[in-house]
């Protein structure tokens, strides 16, 4: 059998690239190394409807969706305290005939889903199979070779949409395995809890939900955060960090989780809860310094593969499908004007450019390094924000206005004051690019 | 759903590495997918894995002090690789195989 395309992988990246392929009508074969699609893969996990709706048009009304997201909560945690913001809206909630803003999903049931509406539209799925490198002649990318007898398949086009783990992507040097301080390890839970449960702790409706993610203290010294999203019968809970930071902190992902989960402002969240599944994986953070080569003769990379993450926003998902979708869309092209070089597929790297994808992950690339250098700031500025609401809401006979005083004296004591300004400086510069 | 939840992986209780990859679901073809390509005993760089791989499949073994690999345990993240790219050569398990996430 001939085919135009040959998609690795059946993740939100993969799949969106299917979806689009097959509707335009290519021969498309995607391949993946799980026995259903989704049983590898994870993530915290929120998708962003805008994303999704320029692939599937009205998913909101099939897809295995969990919760919209209405309320966001944002916890910065210190040793006995914690200070806590919140935002709730209903323009995040769904409308008639419109989807919410973003909904939680398991990726296992959302991608098996997702992969359908590709073999729905006439996309071949190949799945069990692993692929273990490129078919590469004369500089192009002609194909590739799997773990099945006789595994060469052959296609003008491969997109790669292999996730965090690129192996083949970096077998041929496109991209290359990143060091341990560029990439992120997170450990999850699925706890499942009676549905009235939720909505009564999480202080939800049925159409509503939640999610928190906790700051400071509560990773003990390890760059990252724990996150806690409301699904339909059960919650996620997890917790992340740079792979460097659990190796160096001698901390153990499932310890930290454990001790999320007994902190003091979550635990009451979880009670009673059964966990139904423990998961791990990694999260690319390298960001746009670190960016793999996108385009080549035959090949184009997608998704986690090409590094697509923002994870200041724990945006991924809709880097994915945005991704893919362009992808998919160049590909579609190139079929077209049968044209498969670098020079026609270097299309996709511009619609990359003009779409928030490149355009976020140039103005977040100072980010990562200036978290990644000053690992204290996470740990610091956590203290001086409990501190000072401490001070302020303690209730002990002292007037306000010395309190006021007090407060940014204590304030100053903890931290040189000409580092504040400088820090403070130094960080609306890298968010502010 | 149960009324009375499990007591082995309540939430109110700390919950155990073991007990936790009790709740993943494998498809095993007992052919392992991780090598050590290095020195087993190379401790200084191989230390770290006992911790970070958070599915506990590097330990020391006692007898001989040579790593051992637990690969069944593997819930596939690639951590390993990334920690100690010279020492470990971990691949996919083969197609098919290996964890199969129900909620993920």
């Amino acid at each position: 059998m001939n085919f135009d395309v040959i998609i690795i992988g059946a993740g939100a990246a993969g799949n969106a690239a299917a979806i689009t392929l097959a509707k335009g009508g290519a021969k498309v074969l995607q391949i993946e190394r799980g026995k259903f699609p989704g049983e590898k893969n994870l993530m915290g996990g929120i998708i962003y409807s805008s994303s999704l709706e320029e692939i599937v048009p009205d998913f909101w009304k099939n897809a295995p969706i969990e919760r919209p997201i209405t309320e966001q909560n944002y916890w910065v945690s210190d040793k006995q305290s914690v200070t806590k913001l919140g935002y709730s809206d209903d323009a995040f909630k769904a409308k008639t005939e419109a989807p919410a803003h973003a909904y939680t999903v398991l990726r296992s049931e959302f991608d098996k889903w997702m992969a359908g509406e590709a073999k729905k539209h006439g996309a071949m799925f190949l799945p069990a199979t692993v692929v273990l490198d490129l078919i590469v002649e004369d500089g192009k990318v002609v194909g590739v070779v799997t773990d099945r007898p006789n595994g060469e398949i052959r296609a003008p086009l491969v997109i790669s949409g292999e996730g965090v783990n690129a192996f083949v992507s970096w077998k041929r040097n496109f991209g290359s395995k990143p060091k341990p301080d560029e990439v992120a390890l997170v450990v999850k839970e699925v706890i499942e809890l009676p549905e009235d449960v939720i909505e009564d702790r999480f202080q939800i409706s049925g159409n509503e939900g939640a999610s928190y993610e906790i700051f400071g203290d509560i990773t003990k010294g390890c760059l990252g955060y724990a996150f806690l999203y409301t699904n339909r019968k059960t919650v996620s809970i997890g917790v992340g960090s740079l792979v460097a930071d659990f190796a160096n902190n001698e901390i153990a992902s499932y310890e930290l989780l454990e001790h999320v989960k007994n902190h003091k402002s979550i635990k009451p969240f979880l009670k009673g809860g059964k966990t139904i599944e423990y998961a791990g994986h990694l999260i690319p953070e390298g960001g746009y310094k670190k960016l793999p080569t996108l385009v080549a003769d035959g090949f184009l990379m997608t998704g986690d593969a090409a590094l697509m993450v923002n994870a200041v926003h724990r945006e991924g998902s809709n880097f994915a499908f945005v991704s893919g979708r362009l992808a998919g869309e160049v590909a579609l092209e190139a079929i077209k004007n049968k044209d498969f070089s670098s020079g026609f597929l270097n299309a996709y790297r511009k619609k990359l450019e003009d779409s928030f994808i490149l355009k976020d992950l140039k103005s977040y690339e100072d980010v990562f390094p200036f978290f990644r250098k000053r690992r204290d700031i996470l740990n610091d500025y956590p203290q001086l924000i409990s501190y000072a609401a401490k001070s302020l809401l303690t209730v002990d006979g002292t007037p306000k206005g010395k309190k006021k005083k007090n407060m940014v004296k204590g304030v100053l004591k903890m931290k040189n004051p000409a580092q504040i300004v400088k820090d403070l400086y130094n960080l609306l510069k890298v968010l502010g690019k | 759903m149960k009324d009375s939840p499990d007591k082995k992986n309540s939430v109110n209780e700390t919950v155990s590495i073991e007990d936790k990859l009790f709740t993943i679901n494998y498809d095993h073809n007992h052919e392992t997918h991780i090598t050590c390509i290095g020195d087993p005993k190379d401790w200084e760089v191989l230390n770290p894995l006992q911790w970070t791989c958070p599915a506990k499949v590097y330990t020391k073994n006692q007898e001989s002090g040579s790593l051992d690999i637990d690969f069944e345990n593997c819930i596939e993240c690639g951590t390993c690789q990334i920690l100690c790219p010279d020492h470990i050569l971990w691949v996919y398990p083969k197609g098919g195989y290996g964890i199969r996430n129900r909620c993920g």
